[in-house]
Parts: C-alpha cells; sequence; structure tokens
C-alpha cells in the first residue's frame, strides 16, 4: 500500500522535497514510526498529521489514496 | 451615518451582506495588533482602511533596514524608530477618524492581561512560538477571539482560535499545536528567509477574518487551518479540534500565567553569540554537542574536548561542565545549539558561551 505524504515548513526543508510515498504503512502509528526512522527532524519537531484533510491523534487505519499531511509549527510573521 | 462616512465606506457598503450596520460595528469595535511587523503591517493597513473603530500597535521593537522589504508601513526614513510610533502615525493620517494606540513595548506575562483584555478581537501577527502561546493563554482566559497568522519562506498558515464551534469547544493555539521544548527550534524568518509578499497575504487575510468576526458578514475561518504555498498556490484547509489533553497544558487562571515561564525572547537578558570554527583561535575551549546519539557520532578534534549533552537532557540534569570553561555549543545547523546556548547561560548560569555559526554542515571537514 502506497500513501502519499505532504511535507510543510522546516520539514520540507530538512528533506530536501514537499512530498514522499511510503510503503507499508497500515495505520498513523506505523506511519509515525516511520517518519522518525527515515529522518531525526520528526522526532525533535513536534508536528501534527492530518488524514484527508483532518487533524488526527488517534490512530486511524491508513488507506491507499489516503492524502496525509505532517504540518510543524510556523514561527515567522 | 455622517455623509463623510458614507462617502469613505461607500464601496463596501455596496457589498450584498454589508450594510450601514456593519459598518457602524466596524467603528464600534476594538482590534488589538500584536506585532507590528511583515504580517502587522498590511493588517492594520487595511483595518484602518475599513473603518475599524479602535486600533490597538503592539510592539517593542525598532525598525531596521532588513524589515523594509515586508513591512510595508515603513520608509527608510523610519529607521530607528518604533514600529509600533511609526504605525500609529502613519495610519492616523490614512483616517483621521478611528483612534489609534501605540504600545511601544513587548508583550509579556505581565502586562498581557491588562493590554488585551480592552479590545474586542486580537491579531496575533507575532514572529516567535513564546508569544503565540502567551496571546493563546490570555485570550482562552478572557475568552477572546484571536487570528493567527504564521509563516515560514514560502509558506504562510492561517485560522482563527478561540471560537465557539458547533462542532465542540472552541479550538486553542495548544490544541493545533501543543508546547515542546523541541519547538524551540523552529526557525523565524530571521533563521529561514521569507518571501515580502507572503506576510502581505497573510496579513491582509487576518485583517479579512477580523472584519468578518466583527461584522457577521461571510463565514469566520474557526476549526480550520488554512495553509498557502505561494510558490504553487497550492492551498490545504484542514479541519482542526479541540484537545482536551493540549489545552490543559494552558494555566488554568492569571495567577498562573503570570508565574509561567514562557521563553519570551524580548526577556532575554544574554544574546547568544556566535562563533565560527575559524574564529575559535589558540584559548581552550569545552565543545558542546547537543545533538542526539542516533543522529552523529561525535568528531574527533584534536585538542578539543568534545562531549555531548542532548539538546532534551540540558534542563534534565546537573551537568559536569566547569562554570568558568569556554563553552562552544554545537548542532548540525547552528539552530538548535542557539536556543541550547541560550539555555546554558541564562538558566544554568555559564557565563561563557558562545554557538557554533551554521553548525557541524559549515565545519566541513571536522563532521566524521
Amino acid at each position: 500500500m502506497e500513501i502519499k505524504v505532504k511535507l510543510f515548513g522546516m520539514l520540507a526543508d530538512e528533506l530536501q522535497r514537499q512530498e514522499m510515498t511510503l510503503n507499508g504503512v497500515s495505520d498513523l502509528r506505523s506511519l509515525e514510526h516511520e517518519l522518525s526512522a527515515l529522518h531525526p527532524v520528526f522526532q525533535r519537531v513536534q508536528c501534527r498529521i492530518s488524514v484527508n484533510r483532518k487533524l488526527v491523534n488517534d490512530n486511524v487505519v491508513l488507506h491507499t489514496g489516503d492524502e496525509v499531511a505532517v504540518m510543524p509549527p510556523f514561527s515567522g510573521g | 451615518m455622517a455623509t463623510n462616512d458614507f462617502f469613505r465606506y461607500q464601496r463596501q457598503l455596496k457589498l450584498d451582506g454589508f450594510d450601514q450596520l456593519a459598518q457602524q460595528k466596524l467603528q464600534h469595535a476594538s482590534v488589538l495588533v500584536i506585532g507590528v511587523g511583515g504580517l502587522g503591517c498590511p493588517a492594520a493597513v487595511y483595518l484602518t482602511a475599513a473603518g475599524v473603530g479602535t486600533i490597538g500597535l503592539l510592539d517593542g521593537d525598532r525598525v531596521e533596514l532588513t524589515n523594509l522589504h515586508r513591512q510595508v508601513l515603513f520608509d527608510e526614513a523610519d529607521i530607528g524608530c518604533s514600529k509600533a510610533l511609526v504605525a500609529q502615525t502613519k495610519l492616523q493620517q490614512k483616517n483621521s477618524q478611528l483612534t489609534l494606540v501605540a504600545y511601544d513595548e513587548w508583550l509579556t506575562t505581565e502586562n498581557a492581561a491588562s493590554v488585551i483584555s480592552s479590545y474586542d478581537v486580537v491579531l496575533d501577527c507575532s514572529d516567535n512560538l513564546p508569544t503565540r502561546y502567551l496571546i493563546s493563554d490570555v485570550c482562552r482566559l478572557l475568552g477572546k477571539p484571536v487570528v493567527y497568522g504564521a509563516l515560514h519562506r514560502y509558506q504562510g498558515q492561517l485560522t482563527v482560535f478561540n471560537v465557539p464551534l458547533a462542532t465542540g469547544n472552541p479550538v486553542t493555539y495548544r490544541c493545533l499545536f501543543p508546547e515542546s521544548v523541541e519547538n524551540s527550534v523552529i526557525p523565524s524568518c530571521i533563521d529561514a528567509g521569507v518571501l515580502g509578499v507572503l506576510p502581505g497575504t497573510i496579513g491582509t487575510l487576518q485583517a479579512n477574518e477580523a472584519i468578518k468576526l466583527i461584522t457577521g458578514v461571510g463565514e469566520v475561518l474557526a476549526g480550520k487551518l488554512w495553509v498557502i504555498d505561494l510558490r504553487t498556490l497550492e492551498t490545504e484547509m484542514i479541519s482542526i479540534f479541540h484537545d482536551p489533553q493540549s489545552a490543559a497544558a494552558a494555566p488554568p487562571d492569571f495567577f498562573h500565567l503570570r508565574t509561567k515561564h514562557y521563553a519570551l525572547p524580548c526577556l532575554s537578558v544574554a544574546p547568544v553569540s556566535e562563533m565560527t570554527w575559524e574564529e575559535l583561535g589558540a584559548r581552550k575551549w569545552i565543545v558542546v554537542d547537543v545533538r542526539e546519539e542516533y543522529e552523529a557520532q561525535l568528531p574527533t578534534i584534536e585538542s578539543i574536548p568534545v562531549m555531548r549533552l542532548p539538546f532534551d537532557d540540558l534542563r534534565k540534569q546537573k551537568t559536569m561542565l566547569p562554570l568558568d570553561a569556554a563553552l562552544l555549543v554545537a548542532c548540525q545547523s547552528g539552530l538548535r545549539s542557539k536556543v541550547a546556548a541560550r539555555i546554558l547561560k541564562e538558566e544554568l548560569g555559564y557565563e561563557e558561551v558562545f554557538s557554533l555559526k551554521g553548525g557541524w554542515n559549515a565545519v566541513h571537514n571536522c563532521t566524521k
């Protein structure tokens, strides 16, 4: 199963891309685990994850085609 | 409505759903703009033009040359002057009938409640996370709506906090982004850069949300986070919710708020000095690497001891460093080390603390 993940703010800077595809992630927790293993910035910065444009806290099952976005705080003004 | 006002606001009075009553609501309303910078300048210009009766302008900063590409109220002649006072003067010229109040000061736990309590709507146009948490906490206690705007390079965020929702309790800034020590590594415009039209866009939309809140025209952006990327004009509209666990971290009353440590940059007594590897010179240094173990091995450097003190553990343990040592704090890119250096200096009492400019990335031949 392929999940497309959009990256925002400093996450996109650190990974040098705005979007990536993750394979074999079945739910939100496994996606978070996968991201942490991929790059330390996901452990350093407390990000919020939305699935299909809805912020999620609890674990949810992911399906092919789900839109996942990882949003860090923005500081600038 | 006076004839003069009728002409002044005629073009917006012609709009569907925007009548003289809406204009009167604006005239009787008060909006506080916190941060008169990239976001606050355009927001204040449009609030002034639209006829918001009382506008507060709070900023303790002075105008600098590097502000001019995005802080559109300021001119070259204003460099060195108070942003709040310059903005007040210029906006008053635009609309002499409004009351413009300048606060040439920073928002602190001491002044926040008294300043904010006299306004109907607050615009969070600040440029740092501690101030954003302080605004959120004070406005939650006072029940004031907060129009939030924030920036990162080409991307902007916009939402309205603290407005009752049909779907549940009001969302606060803490519900969206819980406070965390790690968040201090989020870069500001100074560190990350910003395209001038981005705060122009987001600040203008903050004024738009304030006008909607006051007049009841349209639908306020509450319970939704709007994100735009100016490189592609792609947008995201994300539903956000009240999060009881995160909201519980907010102080329950003003007593707790006043005693809470917000790490406001304006209260920082010791600015962090940066130093490049080449500038180190011959004196005895201890390099403190604040990266986590999983990130990188410690570099081995001849004649300079390097020790690991992960960022997250800074406050947790009594550190073993001699208090009179000259410390060079290092991380991968030079951002976390700046925050860590400040903590070592202000909270842990080390006197000579420097941050390695550009981090290990800038010290090419010493990274491994």
